[in-house]
């Protein structure tokens, strides 16, 4: 036999239980626009049942004894959050990329009427016109004019690529900043969802703030994650420890440029991510434009300066070198020239009318003198090649785009909030809520039967 | 499959926001007029932009060389052709000396023309181009011809390149065309001086059909170079025309190629944004009392 107030006890759990139901419907609706939330449902479950004995034909019977929260579970697909990582870790990687290369062709400026393709033609103009004229000291000052043009335009182009590897260098800088604020805020994340976990609770906020954390370091340093014991994770970057449970080590980067496990003798050596995409940038592929630049300047240098020594200037004197410097650093027109343009031995037995050496010289660009190209094929490869690299990070970045929308557009239609869903969830419990009220109001209704009309038998 | 409100909106947005990407590339390519703006827009096109302006800006030159090259001829050939009426009178001068009839004092008055002829002649050898003397070869900014003669060597080849690595020579040498005829005018003024009826008829004479000869050579030799440069010429401006044209090709946008594209992406843009005013606007609480 149970008690009379049992069923107000039942439709008192029923109550709390739908109005905790409520509640996390509520939550949910709160967060419908959250970063990173995943939405909650409430899992109901029976209470113990109640054994009777000899209530009826059979020796025991079992009563039920209402509903209670058993749990409330983030839903959330453990595959897509690792997809969706991995993807963030190439993307970031190759817009790095992207970004760093679109600098690189607006610096070059080509194809137009303003780089140094143009430059390399006016310069190779004036000697043709040396060449008809090498009498004449106007063409021989334009001639100092264009040269001095061409080696200011070999270390500017130098130049804004070395600037540029110094700005990535201060990307870099502020990225690691970033990745270490990150993994400390993830360490403290770690601690404090192992205390819940050992507590009994699940702590489903704190995971997906957990999430969120290790996809932003997938995004920024390629870091690999793993799960550890009580829902904690587990990060590394390059192979190495970044976080583990609640202790995170900290990344430095060097005078030299390199990165290093701050407190450890070990090099950090990001494979994906944007710090990746900067250091493959600094380190390989800016470095190869520079001395694909130099190479080109050293070329002309010394073409120029072999043709001209072979020549005679416009007083019958041998030529001296044209161009002084030995690559786009530091290339410019000899003094001695500047100061004289007669000196220029356009000249190749002495005698003034003679313009066959400038001739020789204008062949600069044909001559295949840049490793076995001409200086405009090489030039051309150069530019060329510039674009195959930007076109390559723009069509790979914009795949791990689609990758990214593709995976989250998946994870939303797991984890994310319907609105619709969670209104009607509302109904759903506050109907039931209402029924347990009336519940109430039966067991109410029948005790008053009881207490105010029973024993009243003969008055 | 559960579809979410924050799905639409960020499908909605993704989509509007690549309609407004093409969108901008495309009228960015309609109000620059060019398809080719950075090399990663077409590498392969950038190498041939860069190639042909590149051509077209050597085509340029050559065209330059070839036309100054021309006036030099133009100039060479006017003096050659001035040398060889000269040398035409010198011989009539040495047929008539020939004549008996005219006696001793004849023979002064052609001795004396023959002298201005001789003058004009190394007037003609000092023929210059600009301030350049088209006759001495490389030393152009020496007199050639004083009123000995010439004066050095008159060596070497002036030459224009005309084509990628084609050089042709302008020049020719006064010692080879002038100086022949002003040495055939010295020995027929001995000659008439002299009275040697014999040396007008024989040595003189042959020498002056020696100038002519040369003088004719020289002339049709730069006729046949002015034609070269002008078929050259011909070809330059083919070579430039056509890579303007392929240029404009591989650099500039297609405007009715870009202008229709540019219409299709407006009215997906309208209608990306259209479909996403009407189904982002209603939820279930819109039907709820």
């Amino acid at each position: 036999m149970t008690s009379q107030f049992f069923g107000i006890e039942i439709a008192r759990r029923a109550m709390d239980a739908q109005r905790r139901a409520m509640e996390v419907a509520g939550h949910n609706i709160a967060n419908a626009n959250t970063r990173g939330y995943s939405r909650q449902r409430v899992s109901m479950t029976t209470t113990p049942p109640l054994v009777l004995h000899g209530a009826g034909e059979r020796e025991t019977i079992q009563v039920g004894t209402g509903v209670r929260i058993e749990d409330i579970r983030r839903i959330r697909n453990a595959f897509l959050d690792f997809q969706a990582r991995k993807a963030q870790a190439m993307l970031g990687q190759w817009q790095t990329r992207e970004q760093i290369l679109s600098e690189v062709e607006a610096l070059i400026n080509e194809p137009s009427e303003a780089g140094l393709r143009s430059v390399l033609d006016q310069f190779w103009e004036s000697l043709q016109e040396l060449a008809n004229n090498p009498e004449s000291r106007a063409v021989r000052t334009t001639v100092i004019k264009q040269a001095g043009s061409l080696a200011v335009a070999f270390r500017h182009h130098r130049q804004v690529l070395t600037e540029l590897v110094s700005s990535i260098n201060l990307s870099i800088e502020a990225k690691i900043g970033e990745i270490n604020a990150t993994a400390r805020q993830l360490a403290a994340v770690n601690e404090q969802i192992q205390r819940a976990v050992v507590a009994g609770q699940s702590p489903n906020d704190l995971m997906d703030e957990r999430d969120r954390l290790v996809e932003q370091l997938a995004k920024s340093a390629g870091a690999v994650s793993m799960p550890s014991k009580n829902h904690t994770v587990h990060v590394l970057v390059g192979g190495g420890v970044l976080v583990s449970g609640n202790n995170f080590q900290q990344i430095e980067l060097l005078s030299d440029g390199t990165l290093k496990w701050q407190g450890l003798a070990l090099s950090v050596k990001p494979e994906a991510g944007q710090i990746a995409g900067y250091l493959q940038m600094r380190d390989h592929v800016i470095p190869s434009l520079i001395g694909d630049i130099d190479t080109l300047a050293a070329s002309v240098i010394s073409y120029m300066n072999a043709t001209h020594r072979s020549g005679f200037d416009r007083d019958g004197n041998p030529g001296e070198d044209f161009f002084v410097g030995s690559g786009a650093w530091d290339i410019a027109v000899s003094p001695v020239l500047a100061g004289n343009p007669d000196r220029i031995a356009a000249s190749g037995t002495g005698d003034v009318g003679d313009g066959s050496v400038a001739l020789r010289m204008a062949r600069f660009r044909q001559e295949p003198i840049v490793s076995g190209a001409s200086v405009d094929d090489f030039f051309r490869g150069f530019i060329a090649g510039i674009g195959v690299l930007s076109q390559e990070a723009k069509r790979l970045s914009e795949n791990q785009m689609l990758l990214v929308e593709q995976i989250e557009y998946q994870r939303e239609s797991i984890s994310g909030v319907s609105l619709d869903e969670e209104v009607a969830e509302l109904l759903k419990y506050q109907h039931a809520f209402n029924a347990a009220a009336r519940v109430i109001n039966s067991f109410d209704e029948m005790l008053e039967v009881i207490i105010e009309r029973m024993g009243r038998v003969g008055r | 499959m559960r579809v979410t409100d924050s799905m639409m909106v960020n499908r909605f947005l993704s989509d509007v926001m690549q309609n407004r990407k093409a969108l901008t590339e495309l009228q960015h390519r309609m109000s620059s007029g060019r398809q080719i703006r950075f090399p990663s827009d077409n590498p392969v096109g950038t190498v041939n932009a860069l190639r042909l302006r590149s051509k077209i800006a050597q085509t340029e030159r050559f065209s330059a060389n070839i036309k100054e090259a021309q006036d030099w001829l133009t100039t060479t050939e006017y003096a050659v052709s001035t040398a060889l009426s000269y040398v035409m009178r010198v011989k009539e001068l040495a047929v008539g000396g020939v004549n008996g009839a005219i006696g001793e004092a004849g023979r002064q008055a052609m001795a004396q023309e023959a002298a201005v002829i001789r003058d004009g002649l190394i007037q003609t050898g000092n023929t210059t181009h600009g301030d350049r003397y088209v006759f001495g070869g490389h030393s152009t900014l020496t007199k050639p011809f004083e009123a000995s003669g010439a004066v050095g060597t008159h060596a070497g080849d002036i030459n224009r390149e005309v084509g990628d690595g084609v050089l042709v020579k302008i020049n020719v040498s006064g010692i080879d065309t002038i100086q022949p005829a002003i040495l055939a005018v010295d020995s027929l003024i001995q000659a008439l001086n002299d009275a040697d009826i014999a040396a007008l008829s024989g040595t003189v004479m042959e020498s002056i059909e020696s100038v002519i000869d040369t003088l004719t050579a020289t002339l049709s030799e730069l006729g046949g170079r002015m034609v070269q440069l002008s078929l050259t010429q011909e070809r330059q401006q083919l070579v430039k025309l056509s890579s303007e044209q392929l240029l404009s090709e591989t650099e500039n946008a297609d405007f009715a190629e870009t202008v229709t594209l540019f219409k299709a992406q407006e009215y997906a843009y309208q209608a990306a944004l259209s479909a996403g005013a009407r189904i982002i606007q209603p939820s279930l609480l819109d039907y709820l009392r």
